[in-house]
């Protein structure tokens, strides 16, 4: 089985609608071909949340609706009883409507389909503006959930879920003024070097943020881990800034400096100036 | 509720003139905690500040530890500094002149001998056990035994042994100072640092959705990850090397993601990550490894 | 055959015992709902096509055929439904305003709220499709129909659904991705 072939049987392959044969064939083909493996599995991972996903209950009121409907109907048609041949005539004229004949009927569906596609596919382009307007939307509510998480994991006990929560931090697009305040707080104040670390690594992409250059420069001070002290001067180097001279001169001072973390702190001296 | 015990280690040290033997390992001490609900997966916290640690996961519900604690050989420093801060005691008071002076009466032709009292604490609550060491002067080798899916958090300072877990399958957290910190047979998630060891790690399996980090200051960092693990490398070493030998999806180390919002109202942003990014079996558990001079090996279990 | 099968039922409907429609309502509805709530966003638009379907499930029983399976036969009428809707919206219709969020708890787990994120942001992505593909995912995935099925309904050959299919998870996991901003939490 070839590349193509799994294409086409991705289809029936996740609706578990392959035969024991062709099951077998895709198996070897994946077995040796890292590409469709990786692909299918994407795939899959995607097909099986669909599948989480909850369904919804409608209200109450669609059901009294339905029956409200369905006793007036009934209602209607014992009057109509009464007048038998106008329902016969109304049942013949739909029908006709409705041909009977299986090829006509296929035909007649496919226009009504063609008619509903055409006005459903200019529907969904929207123009550019409102799909962009729309995203940014979009964005604004996932940062917004993203957000609650961050937080709530940042204070959780154990090291890797506070790494979890520096991750989702630095996932948000539009930061605010909380998330930077956590994420200082962690750099200066957790226990765990590696938070700390990530905690640097994620105030990098935020640089342009007002309160994070002045905090990144703080906390130079205050840290007495030598690789956070690294991350940090090398971070102030990279993004060029000059009110850290100041905090590295003062670093160089401190005599239980690590002499490795002194020679670079030295070397950015040289290149902020 | 809390459970204390307290394990006193009183030794007697005999200095005979001139022995400056070998360091003998005086007696160990036992002790066998429960959880308080062995049904649920516990943790064990363990801050000693000189000495080892090593942890071994095994098919019980309890917690044994066992403890040596070595003998401190005062170097020959230390001993000739001990007389010389003696001597350079300024004006001996007369009254203390006169009572050593009683004292070494009273001990002619006995030999001093040193009572140390060091001991360990020990604390379960909730499921959590805490051993602590008292600051002494003496160095403790502990060896505890845990059930398999036990949570670590480790710490200790010491310049050979560090620290050692084998098959232990809950979440670790180690630091040490200058020992090295290897872990065998574990699943993870696992956050350790070391300032001058170096880390090594075997993982058995790799628990999926559960961040990771490593980080040395000077030492390597070595870790052994499942074939088939699916994992998000973010690697930095500021003077060292990455080697691997998995199929690794770089992405360039330099990433530069830059964002024109400036018409919808938002900013203008260039963002840089100075790490080099990798995909293992395209991407999944996120692991930090973050070394200054040290290499970083990332390994294929064979 | 099988004398509760929808398509027996169905016949009994068309053939005067009308009060049998409650039976295929109560087996039905909420999938309907879902159905519709998926492809419009908005819970009481959905009530109110779901009653549209039945309503047309009444007004044209007399043209059922046994030929076609009951469900290929709704799902018809239920895309009509709801392209007749479409036609009477204006185009801009705000997708993102009807999911809704179930207001945080106090102490959130850690796992329920990634899942929340989870599940909204692929609803999300699943909004963002283009119809046809949309309608198709939906019919497989959700509303459970065969691609054979599919096929009949839409009146093209099975190939194309399948292949539709394929291009359609591949576009909703990129959409997804891009959501959440990159490789996963």
């Amino acid at each position: 089985m070839n590349c193509e072939k799994i294409r086409e049987r991705t289809a029936d392959y996740l609706a578990g609608e392959l035969d024991e044969e062709s099951l077998a064939g895709m198996r070897a083909h994946l077995a040796e071909c890292p590409h469709c493996r990786e692909e299918l599995e994407g795939l899959s991972v995607i097909w099986t949340k669909l599948g989480v996903l909850p369904n919804e209950e409608p209200s109450a009121e669609l059901r009294s609706r339905f029956y409200g409907m369905l006793e007036a109907y009934k209602k209607g048609l014992k009057k109509e009883g009464q007048g038998q041949g106008a329902k016969r005539a109304l049942s013949i004229w739909l029908g006709r409507l409705m041909p009977r004949k299986p090829a006509f009927q296929l035909g007649l569906a496919l226009i009504l389909m063609a008619a509903g596609l055409g006005s459903g596919f200019l529907l969904s382009v929207r123009p550019r503006s409102a799909a962009r307007a729309e995203m940014a939307s979009l964005k604004g509510e996932v940062d917004g959930m993203r957000r609650i998480v961050a937080i709530s994991l940042l204070k959780q006990a154990s090291p890797s879920e506070r790494l979890m929560g520096v991750s989702w931090s630095a996932r948000i697009d539009r930061p605010g003024d909380e998330i930077i305040a956590a994420l200082l707080q962690t750099l200066n104040h957790d226990p765990n070097v590696n938070v700390r670390l990530a905690a640097a690594d994620a105030l990098y992409l935020f640089y342009d943020h007002p309160e994070v250059k002045e905090g990144l420069i703080d906390s130079l001070a205050g840290q007495t881990s030598p690789l956070v002290q690294v991350s940090l001067i090398n971070l102030l180097v990279e993004i060029r800034e000059r009110r850290a001279v100041e905090a590295l001169e003062r670093l160089i001072q401190n005599k239980k400096l690590n002499p490795k973390v002194k020679k670079l702190a030295e070397l950015g001296l040289v290149q902020l100036s | 509720m809390k459970t204390i015990i307290r394990l006193a280690g009183i030794v007697i040290l005999l200095w005979a003139a001139g022995t400056a033997g070998s360091p003998q390992e005086s007696q160990a001490d036992h002790a066998v905690v429960n959880f308080s609900d062995p049904a649920k997966p516990g943790t064990v916290e363990v801050n000693i500040s000189e000495g080892s640690i090593t942890v071994r996961g095994f098919e019980g519900k309890d917690v044994i530890i066992d403890a040596r604690w070595r003998e401190k050989v005062l170097t020959k420093e230390e001993r000739e500094g001990g007389a010389a801060l003696a001597e350079a005691e300024e004006e001996p008071d007369q009254e203390e002149i006169a009572r050593k002076k009683a004292q070494a009466e009273k001990a002619k032709g006995m030999k001093m001998l040193e009572v140390e009292s060091m001991g360990l604490t020990i604390e379960e609550e909730e499921n959590v056990i805490q051993v602590n060491a008292e600051e002494g002067k003496r160095a403790v080798d502990l060896l505890i035994q845990v059930p398999f899916s036990t949570s670590l958090r480790l710490s200790c300072h010491d310049d050979e042994r560090g620290v050692t877990v084998e098959g232990v399958s809950g979440e670790i957290e180690v630091e040490t100072s200058d020992g090295p910190i290897v872990l065998t047979n574990v699943s993870g998630p696992v956050v350790a640092d070391s300032s001058d060891g170096e880390i090594k790690a075997v993982f058995g399996k790799v628990t999926p959705g559960k961040p990771m980090s490593f980080s040395a200051m000077d030492g390597d960092i070595d870790i052994t990850l499942p074939l088939d693990v699916k994992a998000s490398l973010k690697m930095k070493t500021d003077e060292g090397q990455i080697f691997t030998d998995f199929d690794v999806r770089l992405t360039p180390s330099q990433q530069k993601r830059e964002e024109d919002e400036r018409k919808e109202g938002g900013g203008y942003r260039v963002a840089f990550e100075k790490v080099t990014l990798g995909l293992i079996n395209g991407g999944g558990v996120e692991i930090q490894l973050t070394t200054y001079e040290g290499n970083i090996y990332v390994r294929k279990a064979k | 055959m099988d004398p509760t099968s929808d398509n027996r039922l169905m016949e009994e409907v068309r053939d005067g015992k009308v009060e049998r429609l409650a039976i295929l309502f109560e087996r039905h509805h909420v999938m309907l709902f879902n159905f519709f709530l998926r492809l419009s966003g908005n819970r009481s638009v959905s009530e109110d096509l779901v009653q549209d379907v039945f309503f047309r499930i009444l007004k044209y029983r007399d043209t059922y055929q046994g030929e076609s399976k009951f469900g290929v036969w709704m799902y018809q009428i239920a895309r009509n439904v709801h392209v007749d809707h479409l036609r009477k919206q204006k185009p801009e219709v705000p997708l993102d305003d009807q999911f809704e969020e179930p207001a945080a708890a106090e102490a959130p787990a850690i796992e329920r709220l990634t899942a929340e994120v989870d599940a909204v942001l692929l609803k999300r992505a699943l909004d963002r499709l283009p119809l046809r593909k949309k309608e198709i995912l939906l019919l497989s995935r959700f509303q459970e129909m065969k691609y054979r099925e599919i096929a009949e309904l839409l009146g093209c050959d099975i190939g194309s659904i399948k292949s539709t299919i394929h291009r359609a998870i591949r576009e909703l996991g990129k959409i997804y991705l891009e959501l959440q901003g990159g490789t996963s939490p």
